[in-house]
């Protein structure tokens, strides 16, 4: 084979290879922007969908013993609480804010996506009143985009015989959302208050809520409350 | 040292708060107690009903003491809390109210604890009543007493004077500071009262509120109520199903309604006889007052206010 063929078929071969690592590069962006980007910020459109992480670690200060002194949870029972928390606050706000309504199913079939997050006692309580404190639903798409300011707990609770008992998550968090329909604007939601959770079947699940939101749409805020019975006051 | 000493003063809140709405209060604050002097019992029905508005537990008062053999439910009270509208009602039951315990036929009610304690006692106010209890909280002579000493007393308005032998109060009308020992005298007080059974039944109703406007003061928090509940796991005797979550669930409750809205509604009933004793029937008043009570643990239109704090149907 005469050496310019060679030239030509490596020449071949290192573009192929680069077209490929563009391909796969373009591939890795695009399901990071869809599996977990999640914020949508300055992508100029809502994405289908994302997640909302705590910005810091929990507090687990308020966790005790049965003798009063602090105590530590288990890694699994942490985990486990956290995803609880963040589940809850992507599907109240996060997952609402970046789909369709067709593809929320919290706003077209119920709370099913919340309900996942709360104790069976709850459910009926999560379509009714409560919802415009516990979910951003009602708000609509946010076609420029969300985004996580501030999101922390404050975890106090009981373990006993090395195993949580209980859990209350005192949270506090604000979103940012961009390009909502009714106001098509900035709205920055700031929800606040207890959560109370306790093990079921292997998970955790929120068993008393109490909550308050603010939204802030640039000239007004509105304001709202919920609390389920057992919600420390 | 003794127990009741080591105590932290405030955890008798905590107790309240299980105990928290009114008797609630005092009978589940438990801090003065001594271990087993507590109970707090889930009924079956509660398991599938968990914590929806609304809620209602039955207080529960024996005459538990030593010399005393099967203890009797000497005090009745169910609370009903609907958190969402901030109001509550505490239904007074006289204990010698003449109903069908379920599987024994008609008798007296303070007869269900000494039959099938805490579970058929909530049984049968669930029947009576129509409300689904879900949760029981009894103590005795001794925990009752000792609850309020550890509190340092109760603070009570007494609406008008009573002295009773039998019980041994003797409480001139007005504002009162009565220790564990006068408060048991007062809540068992019959004789020298206008209304016998009715105004003892009322009056420990309006003992509960008492209570309860003590426990709230303190403005108790989430970290305050799970100091709460470790004293009171240490002191109460739980029954199969009352997990610490319940009990960090039933504070909440206690100190989610303020005292000002909770009606104390005393069952509607006459005196007569039956059994070879005297009883009190439940009259046709109290049909209404009870389903009014059951649907969400408010009684839109309740009987009119004595006076003297008293609502008797």
């Amino acid at each position: 084979m005469p050496i310019s063929d060679l030239r030509t078929d490596r020449r071949k071969l290192l573009l192929t290879v680069a077209g490929a690592a563009v391909a796969i590069a373009l591939i890795v962006v695009v399901l990071a922007t869809v599996l977990g980007g999640g914020d949508g910020e300055g992508d100029g459109g809502p994405p289908p969908g994302g997640t909302l992480a705590l910005t810091a670690p929990p507090d687990t200060s308020g966790i005790v013993g049965l003798d009063g002194q602090p105590a530590q949870l288990t890694p699994a029972d942490l985990d486990a609480i956290v995803a609880t928390i963040e589940g809850y606050l992507r599907d109240a706000t996060i997952t609402p804010l970046s789909q369709t309504p067709d593809e929320t199913s919290t706003t077209q079939a119920g709370p099913a996506p919340l309900a996942a997050h709360f104790v069976e006692a709850l459910t009926p309580r999560l379509g009714g009143d409560d919802a415009l404190t516990l979910t951003d639903a009602h708000l609509g798409v946010a076609e420029d985009g969300v985004s996580t300011a501030k999101a922390t707990a404050t975890l106090a609770g009981l373990v006993q015989d090395g195993a949580a008992q209980f859990v209350n998550a005192t949270i506090d968090v604000v979103v940012l959302a961009k390009g909502v329909p009714a106001e098509d604007d900035e709205v920055t939601i700031k929800r606040s208050g207890d959560l109370v959770l306790r093990p079921v079947e292997g998970g955790w699940k929120i068993a008393a809520y109490k909550l308050s939101v603010e939204r802030e749409f640039g000239d007004r805020t509105e304001e709202s409350q919920a609390a389920s019975p057992g919600a420390p006051s | 040292m003794n127990r009741l000493q080591s105590l932290p003063t405030r955890a008798w809140i905590a107790a309240g708060v299980a105990l928290a709405v009114g008797l609630v209060g005092f009978s589940v604050s438990g801090v003065g107690a001594q271990e087993g002097e507590i109970e707090i019992h889930k009924t079956a029905s509660a398991e599938t009903w968990g914590y929806a508005d609304p809620v209602f537990i039955a207080i529960v008062g024996t005459d538990d003491r030593p010399g005393v053999s099967g203890a009797r439910a000497d005090a009745i009270h169910v609370v009903g809390i609907n958190q969402a509208q901030h109001l509550g009602t505490i239904i007074n039951i006289p204990r010698d109210t003449y109903v069908e315990l379920p599987g024994h036929g008609r008798r007296k009610i303070n007869e269900s604890h000494t039959l099938g304690k805490a579970e058929l006692v909530g049984q049968t106010l669930s029947q009576l009543t129509g409300a689904s209890v879900g949760f029981v909280i009894t103590t005795n002579f001794e925990g009752f007493t000792n609850i309020v000493n550890d509190k340092g007393g109760v603070d009570i308005e007494v609406p008008y004077a009573i002295t009773d032998s039998f019980s041994g109060a003797s409480v001139p009308a007005g504002a009162a500071h009565m220790s564990g020992e006068a408060a048991l005298a007062y809540s068992r007080a019959r004789h020298g009262t206008p209304r016998g059974d009715f105004s003892r039944t009322s009056n420990q109703g309006l003992l509960l509120l008492s209570a309860l406007r003590q426990v709230q003061a303190g403005s108790p928090g989430p970290k305050d109520l799970i100091e709460d509940v470790v004293v009171l796991l240490r002191h109460l005797k739980t029954t199969a199903g009352v997990s610490p979550a319940d009990l960090y669930l039933l504070a909440g409750l206690a100190a989610s309604i303020p005292p000002e809205n909770i009606l104390s509604i005393t069952m509607p009933g006459t005196t007569g006889s039956a059994g070879g004793g005297s009883v009190v029937f439940p009259t046709d008043a109290a049909t209404p007052v009870f389903a009014d009570f059951a649907d969400d643990g408010i009684v839109q239109t309740p009987p009119a206010e004595d006076g003297a704090g008293n609502r008797f149907g």
